[in-house]
């Protein structure tokens, strides 16, 4: 049995890296150990003292790194260490009206897990991902240095961006240890329309919505949106002064015939909290999990789609099963689809399942959550971005000595 | 030296004899980009017209051992497409195709010899545009901007190109052919398209981009705030950003500019103003005008003297034409000019823009401002004359100072022209060496030969020509130099002329 390290300071990250430099001993970078990695320890409670034993590899644990580094305001900056989780961030921000205008998963993710996993969620296209906030960033290297790129201003050209390079690097590429990001102001009194609908006649709506180029910021439908129904339930979010508010909200039911109710977000009306509210900047998912009781090994898959392959009629419906829950966010888009089985070959059977229409809409795949023995094998493909060979060798190339364990990149490329 | 005849031949036989030069008119036009303080001639130019064309050039120059640089419109500041150490050019100008637009996905897919403009024209009439605006909009090529990863006014609620763009097809220095992203927002995997925007050529040869495209705004508001003081213009710009609101644009021009402008394009700036601010919202018609208010109060709050409002699209066309064409303006003012383009915390402003004027006065030189305020974007033109050699050194002398300050401010050295030529210098006073070994092997990753665009970016040295203080002179090997020089043309007054920036 292997351990977790949880180091209180980057150099002490630093000097453990260099010990397994030298040893050229393999370990995973984590952070609160709140996602799923394919073939690893199964996501649990945080690792509170350290010492923990955990299967092969060993694991770096960042989440007790926790500062602030700073917090300008008046500039709308702010760095932090990688340990910090979104919600504490999110807290420190909303104490000056801002916000970081990301969709992380899970609360208490830490903001460097978030950032190499590439959370994203409802607000991706209106309001961006972490591509279009993150600054600067400081990183153990595959050499054991401490390095840094970016920095403190919003716009900066100095040298390569390796900022972005680590977002989604899945901890493949280097140990994050802190992240400097652009902030925004919360968003002004926002609000959202809502709708049942028997069937995925919503996402004609939302086609005639995103071709009238409303500024909405953020759409989700779900289904079934009641346990045991096949209806699905369609949010549209927005925000600004009261005159443009009614604007949209009259363009939104001219579209949907009148049809829609609206919520003020962060609240709680009838049920529907699990709509994105305020949560969608802090953790997305836990309520949708908790709404649908899914079991702690369910298949979660999302699919990374195009928007016109996410509002073609017949996609969704020729997924929708009994037994799967589906979460659309149809611009930008993503499809996350919830299987309520913990059996592998009952999970491998829909993955499989899925493929010839993954193929046809050029869809790629990132496990959420899954039975302990899936893993990228049974993704294939689909777990491959463009260029993966690319992105393999440039693994191998700044972790020469391959202590960085991120299965991602071991991929057979296809 | 031109072509060896074999290389020459085998040029020509990829891409057709009209498509390889190196005479000596060419080699010349081609000895520098827009700023011409820093100029060495290509060994040759060649102008592949298709993804197949440039493969196999890149491969034979890889074979050969021979260096290269792609070239957009040579309208880049930071001499990044000057060709060090006897580099080919590879022109990209015939890569002007617009291959698809998909208004679904919203994406618009470009050859990288699109001029910047182009794209937001082609798509206009569906009521789109391409946000990333640089001033040289009307020339700029789409590949250059996203070596680049180029701004504008604009950028400061959209973002700049990296945000912007979805996918890219590219050569890599070997010859392979890549491609990363797509029409997906998001993929599995880092972001490799955040690593190759604004690598200044230095990791591939771009050969397509899916660019994003951006609903046209319904309405836009566009307010001009006169200040009595740069400094008190610049109390405006964090005072409203502080208050929540993120306009689309924050431009500030100081008197020297609006001196300038108003004697070629007249947009009526108030002549006794020492600043004004530009201010753009764009939003639906509903709500904007309440926002617009806001703003205009904020203006007057932080000390506005006067705040006009565009009262319709032919003025605020003259304002920012006024603002965009700036530069070229400062020509009446002064036989050249030298940009910067430092980027610090937004709220340093009015400490920083102080310093500014302090440092150009040390030096006698006049030190005018317009710049994107609400990024906090500097852009000091340090106005000078090129016939003078000390007056060039202590430009040279002014313009790092600044960035100096810049970076002791906790800003950096670029926030859109890139590093290129003239500030991988000062790439040691922002990083560590760490960091800097940290970049280049990143470049030895996608360039292990180094000889894609050599010399750029870090503080190597190279045999790049630095004509700082005697402009005129034709770098030594020149293909000039013991040719025919009978043009009739004064070489160095020719490239002051044609750029309008400096030499």
């Amino acid at each position: 049995m292997k351990h977790v390290f949880l180091p209180e300071t980057i150099e002490d990250a630093q000097a453990w890296l260099r010990e397994r430099l030298a040893a050229q001993q393999p370990f995973a970078v984590r952070g609160a150990n709140s996602r799923f990695h394919p073939q690893e320890i199964p996501p649990g409670p945080p690792f509170p003292k350290g010492g923990d034993e955990v299967a092969t590899p060993e694991i770096l644990s960042t989440a007790k790194l926790t500062r602030t580094n700073f917090f300008d305001p008046d500039d709308m900056v702010v760095g932090v260490e990688a340990g910090m989780t979104v919600a504490a961030l999110q807290a420190l921000l909303a104490e000056q009206g801002m916000v970081l205008p990301v969709n992380p998963w899970f609360a208490e993710s830490t903001i460097g897990a978030a950032f190499a996993c590439n959370d994203n969620g409802p607000n991706r296209l209106n309001m961006g991902g972490f591509r279009d906030c993150v600054i600067g960033i400081e990183y153990l290297n595959g050499n054991g240095e401490r390095v840094h790129a970016g920095g403190k201003v919003v716009k900066n050209v100095s040298g390569y961006d390796l900022c972005r390079m680590q977002i989604g690097s899945l901890g493949g590429l280097g140990v994050i240890t802190a992240l400097n990001f652009k902030v925004m102001p919360q968003p002004v009194a926002p609000h959202g329309l809502y709708g049942h609908f028997p069937d995925s006649t919503w996402q004609q709506r939302v086609a005639e919505l995103h071709s009238a180029r409303i500024p909405v910021d953020w759409i989700q439908a779900f289904a079934p949106a009641e346990s045991g129904s096949m209806d699905w339930l369609l949010g549209i979010g927005f925000s600004g002064n009261a005159a443009r508010q009614q604007r949209i909200e009259r363009e939104i039911q001219t579209i949907y015939r009148g049809d829609l109710q609206l919520v003020a977000a962060g609240e709680t009306p009838l049920g529907l909290s699990f709509l994105p509210g305020t949560d969608r900047f802090t953790g997305w998912v836990p309520k949708l999990r908790q709404l649908w009781k899914l079991p702690a090994q369910h298949l979660h898959l999302m699919t990374l789609l195009t928007t016109s392959a996410a509002l073609h009629p017949t996609h969704l419906e020729s997924i929708r099963s009994e037994q799967t829950r589906m979460v659309v966010h149809p611009i930008g888009a993503d499809l996350h689809c919830f299987l309520d089985s913990e059996d592998a070959t009952t999970q491998r059977e829909f993955i499989a399942s899925l493929q010839p229409m993954l193929r046809q809409m050029q869809a790629k795949l990132v496990l959420g959550n899954a039975a302990s023995a899936i893993g990228y094998s049974d993704l294939g493909e689909f777990a491959q971005p463009p260029g993966y060979a690319l992105v393999q060798r440039l693994k191998r190339h700044l972790d020469p000595a391959g202590v960085f364990h991120a299965p991602f990149y071991e991929q057979p490329s296809t | 030296m031109p072509f060896a005849k074999p290389v020459r031949q085998e040029l020509a036989r990829i891409c057709g004899k009209e498509w390889v030069k190196d005479d000596a008119i060419t080699l010349y036009a081609y000895r520098s980009d827009g700023l011409t303080l820093y100029t060495a001639p290509p060994l040759g130019v060649v102008y592949p017209g298709s993804t197949g064309e440039l493969v196999q050039v890149v491969k034979l120059f890889h074979r050969e051992q021979i260096s290269f640089l792609p070239r957009g419109a040579g309208t880049g500041l930071s001499g990044g497409a000057v060709p060090c150490e006897g580099s080919v050019i590879i022109e990209m100008a015939r890569f002007k195709e617009i291959h698809e637009v998909d208004f679904v996905n919203r994406t618009i897919t470009v050859g990288p010899g699109v001029v910047n403009l182009r794209i937001s024209e082609h798509v206009k009439p569906h009521g789109y545009h391409f946000v990333p605006d640089p001033s040289s909009q009307k020339a700029c090529t789409i590949g250059g901007n996203v070596s680049e990863n180029s701004g504008g006014p604009h950028t400061l609620k959209y973002g700049v190109t990296v945000n912007h763009v979805l996918g890219l097809e590219l050569v890599l220095p070997d010859g392979e052919l890549v491609e990363f992203g797509g029409k997906h927002h998001n993929l599995p995997g880092p972001d490799m398209l955040g690593l190759l925007i604004g690598s200044e050529g230095t990791f591939g040869i771009i050969t397509k981009i899916v660019c994003r495209l951006t609903p046209n705004p319904e309405k836009a508001v566009t307010l001009l705030g006169v200040f009595d003081s740069v400094r008190g213009a610049c109390d405006a710009v964090s005072g409203i950003i502080r208050n929540g609101t993120i306009p689309a644009a924050m431009e500030l021009i100081d008197k020297t500019v609006i001196r300038a402008v108003e004697a070629t394009l007249k947009p009526g700036f108030p002549q006794d103003a020492e600043a004004v601010l530009i201010v753009e919202l764009e939003d639906l018609e509903d709500g904007i005008g309440e926002d617009a208010e806001l703003v205009e109060r904020l203006l007057r709050e932080n000390g506005a003297q006067d705040v006009k409002r565009a009262k319709d699209d032919a003025e605020r066309t003259r304002i920012w034409r006024a603002r965009k064409e700036s530069f070229g303006a400062i020509g009446q003012l002064s036989p050249s000019y030298y940009v910067q383009d430092g980027v610090i915390p937004r709220s340093k402003l009015p400490e920083v823009v102080d310093q500014i004027a302090a440092i150009g006065q040390k030096y006698n030189l006049t030190v005018a401002n317009v710049f994107h305020a609400g990024d906090g974007n500097l852009h000091p033109l340090i106005l000078f004359d090129y016939e003078d050699a000390e007056q060039v050194e202590n430009t040279h002398k002014v313009g790092e100072e600044i960035l100096k300050v810049c970076i002791g401010y906790g800003g950096t050295l670029s926030g859109e022209h890139g590093i290129g030529l003239e500030k991988r210098k000062l790439m040691g006073e922002l990083y560590s060496e760490a960091d800097l070994e940290n970049m280049q092997n990143l470049r030895a990753f996608f360039n292990p030969d180094g000889r894609l665009n050599p010399a750029k970016i870090f503080p190597t040295p190279s045999r790049c020509a630095e004509t700082k203080g005697v402009s005129s002179q034709i770098p030594a090997g020149s293909p000039l130099v013991g040719k025919d020089e009978s043009d009739g043309l004064d070489h160095a007054k020719l490239v002051a002329h044609k750029s309008g920036i400096a030499v």
